[in-house]
C-alpha cells in the first residue's frame, strides 16, 4: 500500500470519507469526487431542514420536481423496498427520529422534522412521476436516505475515478474497490468483527465491486438503550436475527441496500435475497455463525 | 445456486437499476460541473508546470502551512514498497497487541508536553481537556493546521461539485491532502498529530529516523473505548509508512482518529 501516489480524507455523510488513488495525476478527479459527497449530503441528509429531501416532506399530496439525484436515489429506494417485500423501507425516517435518531453525530446537532409523521406510512405512500421526475407523498412521512446517499455518492466519486483504474474509496466502512492495489493484486477487504471492535473476522478480494456491511453494532440508541440505527420496517423494532450483513455488489447504492435488508430479513431470507439478485454477500448470526453466497469467494 | 439462475433476470435489473441511477445522476451533474472541472484541469496543470523550478524558500519543517506537494511527482511504482503486512488471508485477525508494546521509550516530544502515560488501557478519561468537543472537521486540539473551510461537513457550500479552488484543498492540510511519500523524504525528529472521531480524540506520536517512520504510538486517548483496540493498527502506520489503510467493512469510525492524528504527525515531519 505504500505505493498509493494520492490519499485525502475528509468528512462527509456523518462520516470521514478517504480517496486513495494509486496512479499520480488524479487531483482534479479527486477534488471533484470529493464534491459528489457534499452535494448529495446536501440534497438528501434529513439532519438538515433547508435539504432538498426535508423540504420535500413540507409538502404532502403534491407533485414536487425533484433534482436527479433526489429522484434516483428514491427511485431506487422505492425499488429495493419492493423486492425486498418491505424489508428496505426508506419512510422509516419518521419512526427514526421518534426513537431519537435526530442527531447529526459528528456535529452533534439535533434536527426534528417540523411535520409530524403519521404511523403507519410505507414505502407505499410514495408516488414517482418518471416523465415529469416528481415525487409525491401522499401522507405526511420522513424519507430516510442516510444509506442509499452515501452509496449514490461513492458510486458517483467512483465514476470520477475511472480513468484511474486503480483505487479505493472509503466511506467510513463503505467501500469501493477500483482494479488492483499497488503490487496488481486484488485488493483485500477487511470485515469487521461485529462483536469486538476493531477487530476483523474475514477478509474478502476484490476488484471493480463495492462491499458495504451492516451491523447491528453501529450507532446505537441515545443513552445506551436498546437498539440500533438499523429498523425492521415491518415491526419497527431492531431485528435480532444477524449481527451484520456483509454485501458485494458492483454498486455501492446497491450493496448498501441489501446489506440493510438482508440484516433485517435475517440468514436464511436474507441470503436468499442476495442470491436471488445476483449479489454476493456474508451474514453473520449474533453466534458468529456464517451464511454465505456461493460466489463470495471466487473473486 | 444454481437453482436460482433463472431469477437472475431481476438481479440483473435491479443491478441495472443502480447502474442507472449512478449514470443519470453523473450526468446531470456532469453538464453543470464541467467548466469548474476543466477549470481544476487547467489550473492543475498550470501548477505543475510552475512547480518544476526549485522553491526559493522552503517551507520551514516545522511551519503548518504544509507544502501541498502535488502528489503527481512520484512514480506509484518507484517507491519501494516497505514490507507490507498484506491483510490478504481471508481469516481473523490477530487480536489486539499487548499495550506493553506502546509504552516502550520514545525520544522526548519537541513540543513541551511530556505524553501522559501512553499505556492505552488506563487513558479513557471523563474530561478530556478537549477545546471544541463536538467539533464538525477532525479538530485538533493543538493550534496546527487550519481546518480549510471546505472540510465542514455541515457547513459545505451550497455549490456543485468541484467549485472549490484547487488551491484550497490543497493548501489545508489539516484534513489530509497527503501524498504518499517514498519512505526516505520525513525529516528526522519526533512529532505528534491528533485525531478525533465522534468516539473522542487521540493524539500519535511518530519518530522519524533516516527520513523513515521508525517509530509510531498512541500518547494520548480519550475516546469513549479503551484504546488498547487500536493498538493493533499501530504497527502498520510503520509498515506502511504512513497512515493504516486497511480497508475495513463495517463502522470504522474510530479509526479514523487515528488515521488523521497520523497525517497530522507527518504533515509536521515534510
Amino acid at each position: 500500500m505504500s505505493a498509493v501516489v494520492s490519499v485525502r480524507a475528509e468528512p462527509a455523510m456523518g462520516t470521514v470519507v478517504t480517496i486513495h488513488v494509486v496512479r499520480p495525476g488524479a487531483e482534479a478527479a479527486i477534488e471533484r469526487a470529493f464534491g459528489w459527497f457534499h452535494e448529495i449530503e446536501e440534497r438528501c441528509t434529513r439532519f438538515d431542514e433547508r435539504s432538498e429531501l426535508m423540504q420535500l416532506t413540507t409538502k404532502i399530496g403534491v407533485p414536487v420536481p425533484a433534482s436527479a439525484i433526489l429522484f434516483e436515489v428514491v427511485q431506487f429506494a422505492l425499488r429495493v423496498a419492493e423486492e425486498s417485500g418491505g424489508a428496505f423501507d426508506p419512510t422509516l425516517g419518521g419512526a427514526m427520529q421518534a426513537v431519537g435518531f435526530n442527531r447529526e453525530h459528528r456535529t452533534g446537532r439535533i434536527v426534528q422534522a417540523t411535520i409530524a409523521p403519521e404511523d403507519g406510512v410505507t414505502f407505499r405512500d410514495v408516488h414517482l412521476d418518471q416523465g415529469r421526475r416528481t415525487i409525491t407523498l401522499s401522507r405526511p412521512l420522513i424519507l430516510d436516505l442516510g444509506a442509499l446517499a452515501k452509496g449514490l455518492a461513492v458510486d458517483a466519486a467512483a465514476r470520477e475515478l475511472q480513468p484511474f483504474a486503480d483505487f479505493v474509496i472509503d466511506a467510513g466502512g463503505d467501500l469501493y474497490f477500483g482494479g488492483h492495489d499497488p503490487e496488481g493484486d486484488t485488493w483485500s477487504a477487511g470485515i469487521s468483527h461485529p462483536r469486538i471492535e476493531g477487530r476483523l473476522i474475514d477478509a474478502l478480494r476484490v476488484s471493480d465491486q463495492a462491499v458495504c456491511t451492516s451491523g447491528d453494532y453501529e450507532r446505537r440508541v441515545e443513552g445506551g438503550g436498546p437498539g440500533h440505527h438499523i429498523r425492521d420496517p415491518r415491526t419497527g423494532a431492531s431485528p435480532g436475527a444477524l449481527a451484520s450483513a456483509t454485501v458485494v455488489a458492483p454498486t455501492a447504492l446497491l450493496a448498501d441496500a441489501l446489506a440493510t435488508a438482508a440484516l433485517v430479513l435475517g440468514p436464511v431470507d436474507g441470503l436468499q435475497l442476495l442470491d436471488r439478485l445476483g449479489v454476493e454477500g456474508l451474514l453473520l448470526s449474533p453466534e458468529l455463525e456464517r451464511y454465505e453466497t456461493e460466489g463470495l469467494r471466487r473473486g | 445456486m444454481a437453482e436460482h439462475g433463472s431469477s437472475r433476470k431481476v438481479a440483473s435489473s435491479l443491478v441495472a437499476l443502480s447502474a442507472s441511477a449512478i449514470i443519470a445522476v453523473y450526468a446531470a451533474g456532469y453538464v453543470r460541473t464541467k467548466p469548474a472541472a476543466d477549470r481544476l484541469d487547467l489550473e492543475a496543470a498550470a501548477r505543475k508546470r510552475s512547480a518544476l523550478p526549485p522553491r526559493v524558500a522552503p517551507v520551514p519543517a516545522a511551519s503548518t502551512s504544509s507544502p501541498a506537494t502535488p502528489v503527481a511527482t512520484l512514480p506509484p511504482s518507484a517507491t519501494p514498497a516497505a514490507p507490507q503486512p498484506a491483510p490478504a488471508t481471508p481469516v481473523a485477525r490477530e487480536p489486539e497487541p499487548t499495550p506493553a508494546k506502546l509504552a516502550a521509550p520514545v525520544p522526548s516530544n519537541p513540543e513541551s508536553k511530556p505524553a501522559v502515560s501512553p499505556s492505552p488501557s488506563a487513558t479513557p478519561r471523563p474530561s478530556p481537556p478537549k477545546v471544541e468537543a463536538p467539533s464538525p472537521a477532525p479538530a485538533s486540539p493543538r493550534e496546527a493546521p487550519a481546518q480549510p473551510a471546505s472540510a465542514e461537513p455541515a457547513a459545505a457550500p451550497p455549490t456543485q461539485p468541484a467549485t472549490a479552488p484547487l488551491e484550497e484543498a490543497l493548501e489545508g492540510d489539516a484534513v489530509a491532502h497527503v501524498a504518499a511519500r517514498a519512505p526516505g523524504q520525513y525529516k528526522d525528529g519526533t512529532y505528534t498529530g491528533w485525531g478525533s472521531c465522534r468516539h473522542g480524540d487521540l493524539q500519535v506520536e511518530l519518530t522519524i529516523q533516516g527520513g523513515r517512520i521508525a517509530w509510531a504510538s498512541i500518547a494520548k486517548c480519550y475516546t469513549r473505548y479503551p484504546c488498547s483496540w487500536i493498538d493493533r493498527l499501530v504497527p502498520e502506520v510503520v509498515d506502511n509508512q504512513g497512515p493504516p489503510v486497511t480497508f475495513i467493512s463495517g463502522a470504522s469510525d474510530s479509526s479514523d482518529a487515528l488515521y488523521y492524528a497520523v497525517l497530522e504527525a507527518l504533515s509536521m515531519a515534510k
